[in-house]
């Protein structure tokens, strides 16, 4: 179920009336029936792998408490194995057995190339927001190992942990000691909280459908056929899809925080206005926060964090990057998109360490530079994310770079055009100086959600465009 | 408390609509019943745009065939009639034909075993929308339109090939899934206030940001309506104005000709092809028509037989619907009189004229036949 369509409105609606005419016993039990639901929409069946996941995870977390020593170690990495096992059986055994039969069909002389998924099992298809709730899965095995959280002894509500509808497929990936704690409390009607939540939901409501899916409408053709475009189409594509992700992805965020803040669940941040940083390692401190803080926790700190040799503090950083583009999907897309950001980090801690004189003086306008010169390097990289292989990658930055020729070539109308950089004028202004809409005046809350509602109704598109981390 | 009922009963209103929206045979009952009205009531156009001026509030009796509008004719009972169409024929009563007997398959919908009657005349006729001319007869796609999945086959055909599955209704379809969404917004889209809102919304667009919903196109004067598909400069060979190359020209010509062939040797005396003119093609024939159906029909001279449509319509102005694709009753029935025409020419004699409908004819066979009456 897609938040930007009518089933999800109906199927919030009932939710949340039902929600606050139970009591805490009731609400658990109708928040996991919703999840339950609201993930079968996609495919039915694959609700028995997060069966399967949540049995392993609140098994192990009962048996890592009650251990010690090696045997805590042991049921820990079954778990993870048994979450990782998932993933990669689904997302990257295509990736791996194709660049195997690319790479060594011949070497080993195979006498036909190893079978993909597909075609051992028909009809498969790669288990929605599968990343999302494997990470959030792990991240409690981990810490309650680490001995900050203690074991989960209700079934139901460790169930909810890992399926709580509004974060299920995108996010925010969350931490047990946040979210855990809050399904054990009863919340009160509390009318601040939804009316708070429901202007975050249309916020993020207005960002995917008025801006992401009209911004898409001239990536999508651009990106489809990057051979038949100018230069300036493939660059004002590129710079539109800076934007579309963003939006997209951040207004699922907005959507998934508000709907837990009407019900009275505090879910964490997950973008501060990424556009706005001052240098790659600020962006990566307000771009998909609960996934860049998972690999800092989970990841980058175990493997040393900056406590080890130079050497080694950046070649953690270049295998943390590549880990993210990784996790994001498989294919050698995902992978240099993660090398290029990591990259960027490594030279950016370089000249930091060994060549200060580089940097520039704080002034108002080299803030500005700044932006402008980390919102490129963001963009550049972008390009891999979207495009459809690594070669139209490359092509599309040689065009962009060296264009041939000036024409805009576009399904868009001109008008259509003014009204797309009418919106990311829009975005930007409202991150910098309103990134919060005050909403205690409850006048002015229903002046301005009426009229997010209205925008939203008439320039939004609704042609049931997913979101894009869901493939994730 | 009354808080508490009154979001108890919006709750209930909304989960009795998902739970029909979940299940086919729910869903099904609902838009069958007195109480849902046809989505495409003005239109299909109409329908995809929301856009008022093209509201075709008569589109109910412009879009069928009565029997006061049926041409006298003389019946010819030697002629047994085979229609293979798409939407632009199959709301034409088969009794407004005037061969001895008729039948009429939907492309891609319906196929059906046959005897051919050797004493009678057996002629196809295979009818197709410009539009679809590309889909259904590009070198992937003609033999599973037309040979495979024929609208007709023998049982000796019919050992070779396969044919359509038939489809069965559950009480729970696609359980939560894209086509919930889609009767969501049929079952609450498709009433009178929400039609307001959408052609506000619909106008709000076209006004600010040149719009038409649904990507479809309007005509440079602003006049005329079409589908993207058939109007569009980018979408591909369904276009009227999108560029064809004779190559692609002949590739339609040659596949034709094979289907044309297959038929033959089914045992058809004959078979004709007609190709409907997109809407666009006739009313917007300024603004760069690839001329796809005189091309088609000067490239097939002497290899298979035409039924020209387009030059009995090019200078019509009146022929399509305002809100539709499709065209209306005059232009139903200039193709029943052009039908008719053709089975009176291949007619070995002619019965004397039988007067009204649902009659009963006797011809050279033992049994009566009854003429078919309105089809779906």
């Amino acid at each position: 179920m897609l938040f930007n369509s009518l089933h999800f409105l109906l199927f919030f609606i009932i939710i949340t009336a039902c929600y606050f005419n139970l009591g805490w016993g009731g609400r658990w039990r109708l928040l996991l029936f919703a999840s339950c639901y609201f993930y079968m929409a996609f495919k039915p069946v694959y609700i028995l792998i997060l069966a399967v996941t949540i049995i392993v995870d609140y098994l192990a977390g009962l048996w890592i408490e009650k251990h010690t020593g090696q045997t805590r170690k042991v049921i820990l990495i079954i778990s993870l194995l048994s979450n990782i096992g998932f993933l990669a059986f689904f997302k990257y055994y295509d990736f791996l057995v194709d660049n195997i039969n690319t790479a060594f069909l011949q070497l080993l002389s195979l006498p036909k190339p190893l079978p993909m998924l597909g075609e051992v099992i028909p009809g498969i298809i790669l288990p929605i927001g599968l990343s999302f709730h494997t990470f959030q899965a792990m991240s409690y095995t981990i810490e309650v190992y680490r001995g900050n959280q203690p074991a989960e002894r209700h079934f139901g509500i460790y169930s909810l942990y890992v399926m709580f509808y509004p974060q299920l497929v995108a996010g925010p990936i969350e931490r047990p000691q946040n979210v855990l704690p809050q399904f054990h409390r009863y919340h009160s009607f509390d009318w601040e909280a939804v009316k708070s939540g429901l202007m975050q939901m249309a916020w993020g409501m207005f960002k995917k459908v008025v801006i992401a899916d009209r911004l898409a409408l001239m990536v999508d053709h651009a990106y489809r056929m990057p051979e038949g475009h100018s230069g300036t189409t493939l660059l004002v594509a590129t710079f539109f899809y800076t934007f579309q992700i963003y939006c997209d992805f951040s207004g699922y965020s907005d959507m998934a925080i508000g709907a837990a803040k009407v019900m009275g669940f505090d879910l964490m941040t997950n973008f501060r206005s990424p556009y706005l940083s001052k240098s790659i390692s600020e962006f990566w401190g307000r771009w998909h926060i609960s996934l860049s803080t998972w690999f800092r926790d989970y990841l980058y700190i175990p493997l040393g964090g900056n406590r080890v040799a130079e050497g080694r503090i950046y070649a953690n950083l270049m295998l943390v990057f590549v880990v993210s583009g990784l996790w994001h999907g498989a294919s050698w897309n995902f992978i240099v998109w993660g090398f290029l950001h990591g990259t960027y980090l490594v030279l950016a801690k370089l000249r930091d360490d060994h060549l200060p004189a580089l940097k520039l003086t704080p002034t108002p306008w080299t803030q500005v530079l700044n932006v402008i010169i980390t919102f490129l390097l963001v963009m550049l990289a972008w390009v891999f994310f979207r495009a459809s292989s690594l070669s139209d990658a490359f092509y599309i930055i040689q065009k962009m770079i060296f264009p041939t020729d000036f024409q805009l070539s576009t399904t868009l109308s001109r008008a259509e055009i003014i009204f797309s950089f009418f919106l990311i004028t829009f975005l930007i202004f409202k991150e910098r100086f309103y990134p919060h809409i005050d909403t205690s005046h409850t006048t002015r809350f229903y002046v301005l959600f009426l009229c997010a509602c209205t925008l939203i109704y008439l320039f939004g598109i609704y042609n049931s465009n997913q979101f894009i981390y869901f493939q994730f | 408390m009354v808080l508490r009922f009154l979001s108890i009963l919006v709750a209930g209103i909304a989960l009795g609509f998902i739970i029909i929206a979940n299940s086919d045979a729910l869903f099904y009952a609902w838009t069958n019943s007195r109480f849902f009205p046809s989505p495409n009531r003005y239109g299909d156009l109409y329908n995809l745009t929301n856009l008022r001026t093209f509201k075709e509030r008569d589109y109910a009796t412009q879009s069928v065939l009565t029997p006061l509008d049926f041409p006298r004719h003389k019946r010819q009972a030697d002629v047994h009639l085979y229609l293979f169409g798409d939407s632009f024929i199959d709301r034409i009563p088969l009794e407004s034909y005037c061969a001895g007997q008729t039948e009429f398959e939907r492309v891609g919908v319906s196929s059906r075993e046959i005897t051919l009657n050797p004493n009678q005349v057996n002629i196809l006729i295979i009818e197709n929308v410009e539009r679809g001319i590309a889909d259904r007869f590009s070198n992937y796609d003609y033999f599973n339109t037309y040979i495979e999945n024929a609208g007709y086959y023998t049982a000796t055909t019919r050992k070779r090939f396969k044919n359509n599955p038939s489809v069965n209704l559950g009480i729970w379809g696609d359980f939560g899934g894209h086509a919930v969404e889609e009767r969501l917004q049929l079952l609450l889209g498709n009433y009178g206030p929400f039609l307001l809102l959408k052609e506000f919304k619909a106008w709000v667009n076209l006004w600010l940001l040149n719009k038409v919903d649904g990507n479809n196109v309007l005509s440079s004067d602003k006049k005329y309506l079409f589908y993207q598909n058939e109007a569009s400069r980018t979408v591909g060979y369904t276009s009227s104005f999108y560029p064809i190359p004779d190559t692609v020209v002949t590739q339609f010509v040659n596949n034709m000709d094979k289907v044309y062939r297959h038929y033959r040797q089914m045992g058809f005396d004959e078979v004709y092809f007609a190709i409907i003119p997109n809407k666009a093609t006739i009313l917007a024939p300024n603004e760069g028509y690839n001329r796809l159906i005189p091309r088609i029909m000067k490239e097939s001279a002497g290899r298979f037989q035409m039924i020209d449509m387009y030059s009995k319509l090019k200078n019509t102005i009146d022929y399509y619907h305002v809100g539709d694709g499709h065209w209306n009753k005059k232009g139903m029935l200039m193709w029943v009189n052009e039908v008719n025409n053709l089975t009176r020419k291949v007619s070995r004699k002619a019965l004397p004229p039988v007067a009204g409908t649902d009659q009963r004819l006797q011809t050279n066979d033992t049994t009566a036949l009854r003429v078919t009456t309105f089809r779906k």
